[in-house]
């Protein structure tokens, strides 16, 4: 879903949450649902699993086969612990899974967009992250309310 | 037990070498927060082995020599709202200013 212009961070941010104010719980529900399915187009996997070996293997112990991505990825969207909503710079509107990754304190962020995962990435902290971001929302208690 | 601070640099380091390579901006998000970590366990006294050290700062170098990259691919990673919460110390939020930040940074770490 494509959201008008403007650039400023707390601008974004506040059209945002008019956005997700304007929906309702079936609606936002619907739209969870739909990028909870969400799928990884099949290069972008193949590269996205090449590309980050190195550092998924530093996280993990070893690296991650595309088909081993694919399938934390899919376990993240379904078994997540905080989802957080952002409208980027070019407008659209993306869900981000937060999930634990390892008992070391990191965490995979699961960015799904219209029904297709746009990455999936290891960190540190979410909360540095959502301060960092500036506009972002976080729809974790809501989401969870209605079972999602 | 916490991940350690060699761990993190590696990681770090690891996602430096294939920045040109990364897609989405949530990715260098990912990349400068696990750069975040080690500077903040650097502040809380953490202390880095030689080796650790000269990877650290290959990686620092790298971001110095891709922040063109950068600035073109993701211009709203350095928004100037987003710059004003971030301390100097954090020089790779503010690349955008120039390579200079870092030494910036440094200079400003040495007199607090």
């Amino acid at each position: 879903m494509l959201i008008g212009g403007g650039s400023e961070l707390e601008d974004r941010r506040r059209r945002l949450i008019e956005h997700l104010q304007r929906m309702s719980d079936e609606q936002f529900a619907a739209v969870v649902r739909r990028e909870q399915a969400a799928r990884w187009r099949r290069a972008k996997l193949t590269a996205h699993a090449r590309e980050h070996a190195r550092h998924f293997a530093e996280i993990l112990g070893r690296p991650l086969t595309p088909s081993e991505l694919d399938a934390l990825s899919q376990s993240a969207l379904q078994s997540w612990e905080r989802l957080l909503v952002e409208l980027g710079p070019d407008g659209q509107v993306s869900f981000i899974f937060v999930s634990r990754l390892t008992a070391l304190g990191d965490i995979l962020l699961v960015a799904a967009r219209g029904g297709f995962i746009r990455t999936a990435i290891p960190m540190r902290s979410v909360n540095r992250w959502q301060q960092r971001h500036g506009a972002a929302v976080e729809v974790t208690h809501h989401a969870k309310k209605l079972g999602l | 037990m916490p991940r350690s601070l060699a761990s993190k640099v590696r990681v770090y380091a690891a996602m430096a070498d294939k920045l040109s390579k990364l897609r989405d901006y949530l990715e260098v998000y990912a990349m400068f927060d696990w750069r975040d970590d080690v500077y903040e366990d650097l502040q809380g006294g953490e202390l880095l082995d030689s080796e650790s050290v000269a990877l650290l700062e290959h990686a620092d170098q790298k971001l110095i020599e891709e922040r063109a990259t950068l600035l073109q691919r993701f211009p709203d990673l350095f928004h100037p709202d987003r710059k004003a919460r971030i301390r100097r110390e954090c020089w790779w939020w503010h690349l955008d200013e120039g390579p200079q930040v870092r030494e910036q940074a440094r200079a400003l770490a040495k007199r607090s």
